[in-house]
């Protein structure tokens, strides 16, 4: 189908569908005015029954902890995806790639990177724990503080080489890491069966409202989904990051079997 | 009585703002596709994230406003620009490969 | 029309559209990709607003003060997160499809050989 008329075709095709799609935003209420029931009891009785003043993280990890879950194996799923999509294959040529031009070296990382990257990830890293771990208090939670701590790990790799970042991380104690975050999570939820209560049951105590521990379980949860999303993320950056490195130094190319497609 | 006018000049102002940002948001989003180069479009996804955040901002959603920050300045550019490089690098490769046969 | 900023969340969704059917590189097929997915993301959290409602942190609220809907947000929070990792996942496919077939054209890989 030539370019131009494809583009007659969808213009067609995006007019019938904006009508369509019209009619559906009709029905719905006008912009400022919800009103449905589920979400303004839950405002009233969710701060009273579980004592964590977020009402967000109390409805994500209480009250439908179960798509929490969900979420979480959908990360776990295609990370693993990933690294198999990207694995190194033996037919291929083992080849450390040079420059195009013999006697051309990629630039060093300016100073002020470096500074940045020396003073700053403390920092990130410490401001990803606290909201991780006040996630029953404030608005943040795991996904957000996991994300944080994994932006630490690779700032160090953009003021530095590849060389100090693969010598922080590796690989096994990142899948370790992402596995006790995921299995956590479950057997949680499991051991609320051994108590006479349903999967992902609250069963900790509540205790007062404001206070550091109360909500019961959503700080236990929030931790473990704070430790697979960080492993997990880092896990992703180290598999794209792992065959596009020119390492500086060595000009060799060194052939294991090649062998031509 | 002042402090009614006073409110309401506030009510007006965050509509306004909400408006603008709604507005850039859209040009945003038309930019980010009709660029032809996926480098430029990474940085403008990664602008367009956070009006997004900001947007979530003034809707009063403080937790998605997080996420969708983290998400749109870490993860997707970096996984674009690591992705263009690996393609690059393979790029190299059989254009070395060609050249040698 | 009872609302103008839902309009803005169709116009997203088409403009993404029509970056997807008129692409000619697989990487920014995945940039519109990812304008669609965020148009989604605001359509929920429009949905739940309230005019002149506080964010529900009870914090230092009194617990019957007017605030916007939570349920939505817990949804939008899954929404982004799978999102951004679909996306990644997309794009390890398209660097595979690249090393089989040495182009990114998403026209010229529509040929499935034996």
């Amino acid at each position: 189908m030539k370019p131009a008329f494809s583009k007659w075709v969808f213009i067609v095709i995006a007019a019938a569908f904006c009508f369509l799609i019209f009619q559906a935003v009709k029905g719905l209420n006008k912009f400022g005015e919800y009103n449905g029931i589920y979400g303004v009891t839950l405002n009233k009785i969710a701060v009273t029954e579980r004592a964590a003043t977020n009402v967000v993280s109390t409805v994500a990890f209480d009250y439908r902890a179960v798509d929490t879950m969900g979420e979480e194996f959908i990360l776990f799923a295609s990370i693993a995806g990933i690294s198999l999509l990207l694995r190194r294959r033996h037919i291929e040529e083992e080849e450390i790639p040079e420059e195009d031009l013999p006697g051309r070296t990629s630039p060093d990382t300016s100073d002020a990177v470096k500074v940045f990257g020396l003073m700053y990830p403390g920092f990130i890293f410490l401001f990803g724990a606290y909201m991780v771990l006040h996630a029953h208090l404030t608005p943040g939670g795991g996904f957000q503080g996991g994300v944080i701590i994994a932006s630490a790990v690779i700032l160090i790799y953009l003021a530095s080489d590849y060389k100090r970042f693969s010598s922080i991380v590796s690989l096994k104690k990142l899948e370790k890491i992402e596995t006790v975050g995921l299995s956590g999570f479950i057997l949680t939820g499991i051991y609320a069966f051994f108590r006479g209560d349903s999967f992902l049951y609250n069963f900790l105590p509540y205790g007062v409202k404001g206070s550091y521990l109360s909500g019961g379980i959503i700080l236990l949860l929030n931790i473990f989904v704070g430790l697979a999303v960080s492993g997990g993320i880092i896990l992703l950056a180290n598999e794209f990051l792992e065959q596009t490195i020119l390492l500086r130094e060595t000009r060799a190319i060194v052939r294991r079997g090649s062998k031509k497609k | 009585m002042a402090a009614v006018g006073c409110i309401k000049k506030k009510k007006e102002k965050m509509i306004i703002f909400q408006n603008i940002i709604l507005i850039m948001i859209a040009v945003f989003g038309t930019a980010a596709v009709f660029m032809h180069s996926p480098v430029r479009q990474s940085i403008i996804l990664s602008f367009y994230g956070m009006l997004l955040s900001i947007y979530f901002i003034a809707l009063k959603a403080p937790e998605v406003a997080l996420s969708e920050m983290v998400v749109g300045a870490v993860v997707i550019p970096l996984m674009i620009l690591l992705a263009l490089a690996k393609v690059k690098s393979y790029t190299i490769e059989n254009l070395r490969n060609k050249k040698q046969k | 029309m009872n609302s103008i900023p839902y309009l803005v969340t169709i116009w997203l969704f088409v403009i993404g559209l029509y970056g997807i059917v008129r692409s000619r590189n697989l990487i920014h097929l995945v940039n519109c990709l990812t304008v669609i997915q965020s148009s989604t993301c605001l359509l929920l959290i429009m949905i739940g607003y309230r005019t002149n409602a506080a964010a529900p942190v009870f914090k230092n609220l009194p617990e019957d003060a007017k605030a916007v809907d939570p349920v939505v947000q817990a949804l939008t929070l899954t929404d982004v997160v799978v999102g951004a990792v679909v996306i990644a996942l997309l794009l390890a496919i398209a660097i595979q499809a690249h090393k089989q077939f040495n182009t990114l054209d998403p026209h010229k890989l529509s040929a499935m050989k034996g």
